[in-house]
């Protein structure tokens, strides 16, 4: 287990790797800044693909759609590196905690600015929305393998998907209240600290 | 799987307001199948109603606009309403939140991607066995 603890760290990020990020974030950056300037759906896959300087099919070997621009955050992705590096004797809820208190430290202003812009399109426009529980079940598989690494069992474990899909309909139940959103609503901060406050109360076995 | 503690059990729940629910519960079903298959902008009001077998006319009492399939996604709503009346806390109670999260995150991770649902009676029941042992999972504090 304490492999896995330090993995992410000893691990040769290739350049290949390295490459593959930074183009998605260029995808991002672009899609983001057209989407703003022109609007979501006037903002064409060819357009932003155009703009990253990749072709349009470089564009959907990387995002399936062009919802999953908005969608696929990469905050998974951020927070399953936080929780290689928790220790392996911490229980999975403890860790997932420390994973997102880690997670959101590292966050920068840029960063949070994106979040904040990614969740107000999938708030207000019906086709990223009608996508979002894709991506919901994308993120349980993604901290379910996480998850499953740490216990040493088969990710497909019933315990395992059953613990990955509460904690993240937890996070989602704070970041995503679907009715009475608004923009201004709280800020990002606000939303981390309840975050890590609802996954006490999971950790706490619920109490009501 | 009785126990999806969903609907409050205590609510009185007639046959018509069950039926409503159902009809509901179709056209949205019928409209996320054909969105995903078709696209949310290629998708019409019309072909949802055909799909649900109901007539445009029942799908706009229903949902005044196509978008509002989308956008009275009222499942956590409800769950946490019904938690909320048991409970004799407000719905948007932080600990009722949680509970509505936590479980709408159990049964999406059993029951997604829609897709995948299973066509026949027989799957249908296995699904909602793990469903349940699931949800025994999440009532021992998820231990793993």
């Amino acid at each position: 287990m304490t492999e896995i603890a330090g993995a992410s760290q000893d691990r040769p990020d290739g350049l290949r790797e390295r490459k593959k990020a930074r183009t998605r974030a260029a995808i991002r950056e672009h899609a983001l800044r057209l989407f703003r300037a022109n609007g979501y759906q006037r903002t064409t896959v060819e357009k932003i693909a155009e703009a990253a300087e990749v072709s349009v099919s470089t564009f959907f070997r990387y995002f399936p759609t062009k919802e999953d621009v908005v969608l696929q955050d990469d905050m998974d992705t951020r927070m399953v590196e936080a929780l290689e590096r928790q220790p392996a004797d911490l229980s999975p809820l403890t860790a997932v905690r420390a994973a997102v208190r880690d997670a959101f430290a590292s966050y920068t202003e840029a960063d949070l600015a994106v979040i904040a812009e990614t969740t107000r399109l999938t708030m207000t426009v019906p086709e990223i929305r009608a996508r979002a529980t894709d991506e919901f079940a994308r993120t349980i598989g993604v901290i379910g393998e996480a998850l499953a690494k740490r216990a040493g069992r088969p990710a497909d474990d019933l315990a395992v998907r059953t613990a990955a899909g509460a904690i993240i309909g937890v996070m989602m139940s704070i970041t995503m209240p679907w009715h009475g959103w608004s923009s201004d609503m709280q800020t990002i901060e606000d939303v981390f600290g309840r975050i890590d406050q609802a996954l006490a109360l999971l950790e706490a076995g619920l109490p009501l | 799987m009785t126990q999806i503690p969903v609907a409050g059990q205590d609510r009185p729940c007639g046959l018509r307001e069950r039926k409503k629910a159902r009809t509901r519960a179709a056209i949205r079903r019928h409209a996320f199948r054909l969105f995903r298959a078709n696209g949310y902008q290629r998708t019409t009001v019309e072909q949802i109603a055909a799909a649900a077998e109901v007539s445009p006319s029942t799908f706009f009492r229903y949902f005044p606009t196509k978008e509002d399939l989308i956008l009275q996604d009222d499942m956590d709503t409800q769950v946490a309403e019904a938690l909320a009346r048991r409970a004799g806390r407000p719905a948007d109670d932080m600990a009722v939140r949680t509970v509505a999260g936590a479980l709408i995150g159990v049964i999406l991770s059993i029951t997604l991607p829609v897709d995948d649902l299973p066509g026949d009676d027989q799957a249908m029941t296995a699904m909602f066995e793990r469903l349940d042992e699931a949800l025994a999972l999440l009532e021992a504090g998820l231990p793993l």
